[in-house]
């Protein structure tokens, strides 16, 4: 059991699960809105880019498709984000 | 081909080459696959956010009838089978055959939870008179989460396929490739759902 929790794999689930819990308190919470969907925007894309490095095994290299998700991932969390925030209210 | 007991040693090796870079995880043609997909969801991504631009009011008035327990019930449960299935292929490094038939079974019966939940929530709305057709952030909902459903079903019919791979087949080089690229797959539906559920189900106009 104790090897199981030693893999960056388990690790990076153990991650997962408690940034979605996170998400789940900021949307129980009633946090203010604007900041609170800013931040749970931004953490998805901490949660995409842990899928892609250690779930996908790109954390060591395997170029371009390690690029290709870095920019994938920067791209979309861009494009929600500014899109979100330039949105009349 | 390598001896199944010599494939976990092997598998390490060849998974560094001598520059230190790690090779690519599952085969080539299964990333340009992932690639392509994503991509064609970043442009679905792009044409939501415009279109909730042009109507934010409709759209958060629309928002507020998803519930948002089910999506993180949903994430939780595509982050646990994908835990499992990279457990799995784990577990097809090292040659031990009941860990992968395990692993994979128990990977396969918690994404089954995501089908139960996802049916229950589009029989929820359409018993309510919520369909495609009610208005576009509806439209852009059961689009959306329609084809990732169906990449869905597609998963887990190539895990049901890894399974079934696994109980005859060598543990050597060509099933640790191919439950690599399987695995991969899996994982590309889990990072979908991680930007769709946030995007329509939690972007709260302030």
């Amino acid at each position: 059991m104790s090897a199981l929790f030693a893999l960056p794999i388990t690790r990076a689930w153990l991650a997962l699960v408690i940034a979605t819990l996170m998400v789940f308190a900021l949307v129980e919470n009633d946090a203010p809105a604007r900041l609170a969907t800013v931040a749970i925007v931004l953490i998805a894309s901490f949660k995409v880019r842990l899928v892609f490095l250690y779930f996908m095994e790109l954390a060591s290299g395997a170029m371009p498709w390690r690029l290709v998700a870095e920019i994938w991932m920067g791209a979309v969390t861009l494009l929600i984000v500014g899109a979100y925030l330039i949105t009349p209210a | 081909m390598r001896p199944p007991e010599a494939t976990a040693d092997a598998r390490a090796e060849d998974t560094h080459s001598l520059t230190g870079q790690r090779k690519l995880v599952g085969d080539e043609g299964v990333w340009f696959f992932i690639s392509a997909d994503i991509s064609m969801f970043a442009l679905f991504f792009l044409l939501f956010m415009v279109e909730r631009y042009k109507a934010a009011a409709l759209f958060e008035q629309s928002r507020r009838l998803l519930d948002p327990a089910l999506g993180v019930l949903n994430t939780l449960i595509l982050l646990s089978s994908s835990w499992l299935v990279a457990l799995a292929v784990h577990s097809a490094r090292a040659g031990q055959r009941e860990a992968v038939r395990r692993y994979l079974t128990l990977g396969m019966l918690v994404g089954a939870g995501f089908a139960v939940t996802k049916i229950y929530e589009y029989w929820h709305k359409i018993s309510s008179g919520i369909t495609l057709l009610t208005n576009d952030f509806f439209m852009f909902y059961f689009a959306l989460t329609g084809l990732h459903f169906l990449h869905f079903a597609v998963g887990m019919g190539v895990l049901a396929v890894c399974l079934a791979k696994s109980r005859s087949d060598a543990m050597d080089e060509h099933f640790v490739v191919w439950i690599e690229s399987s695995g991969c797959y899996w994982h590309m539906v889990d990072l979908l759902w991680i930007v769709l559920f946030p995007m329509l189900y939690l972007l709260h106009a302030a």
